[in-house]
């Protein structure tokens, strides 16, 4: 397990299930902090591990940058051969991901 | 004998950074909590307010001002930052996630720039649980 916390309200936390690496975000993810979830995406991207799992059971706050953040990753990686997938949203992330109408178009992780 | 008024506005500063954005979010959780607001509903000022207070700091060059007061049962969260720009005027640029975010988590809401200044206001209903 590879834990890189960002900020002192975000860590994320990067392991393996089969092929797909999971990244776990305990924490806010905001304007300030969704940048490192980029950086964490184009090294995954440059490494060629193209299947990517978000762990978001203990992502407690989540906004449009953190959403955008997200769908850019998906893009990316969906570019590239692979996939993402969303697991275990949080109640806050549940709700944003309704609110704009993007429940469905991420695949359970 | 009118009773006295108390004003109760509650004044927030912050440098104008992204990373003083979730100071602004605590601070509205406090404030909102304190009026009644239940958990969902704070989650939804938590996440209007970083909406708004995130535009007015991207184009800040100074302390963001946050003001929370309660109007006509509803609770007014103001904020006003300068920006450097005396010339810039108008309404700010919201993209099509934001306004969607924006028209669910908020009664009304507007954030604009003009005289060197960048100000979000957003209003929220009061819950009335009686």
């Amino acid at each position: 397990m590879d834990e890189q916390p960002v900020t002192p309200d975000l860590v994320v936390t990067a392991g393996t299930d089969g092929d797909h690496t999971v990244l776990a975000l305990r924490g806010e993810l905001d304007a300030y902090t969704a940048p490192a979830l980029d950086e964490r995406v184009a090294d995954l991207l440059a490494r060629r591990r193209l299947d990517v799992v978000l762990d978001l059971s203990g992502t407690t706050f989540v906004d449009s940058s953190g959403l955008r953040t997200i769908l850019t990753a998906q893009r990316q990686l969906c570019e590239s051969g692979g996939s993402l997938g969303l697991r275990q949203p949080s109640e806050p992330v549940r709700r944003l991901l309704e609110i704009t109408g993007l429940a469905g178009h991420f695949a359970a992780g | 004998m009118e009773p006295e008024q108390r004003d109760e506005t509650v004044r927030l500063t912050v440098p104008p950074t992204l990373e003083h954005l979730r100071l602004v979010r605590l601070t509205t959780a406090g404030v909102a909590s304190r009026l009644g607001f239940d958990v969902e509903e704070i989650d939804d000022l938590r996440v209007a307010v970083d909406e708004l207070a995130g535009l007015v700091l991207e184009r800040a060059r100074g302390p963001l001002e946050v003001t929370f007061t309660t109007v006509h049962g509803a609770l007014r969260i103001a904020g006003e930052a300068p920006t450097g720009e005396p010339d810039a005027t108008g309404p700010v640029s919201v993209d099509t996630l934001t306004r969607q975010i924006l028209a669910a988590v908020a009664d009304d809401w507007d954030v604009d720039a003009g005289g060197g200044r960048a100000r979000f206001c957003c209003v929220r209903r009061i819950p009335d649980r009686r």
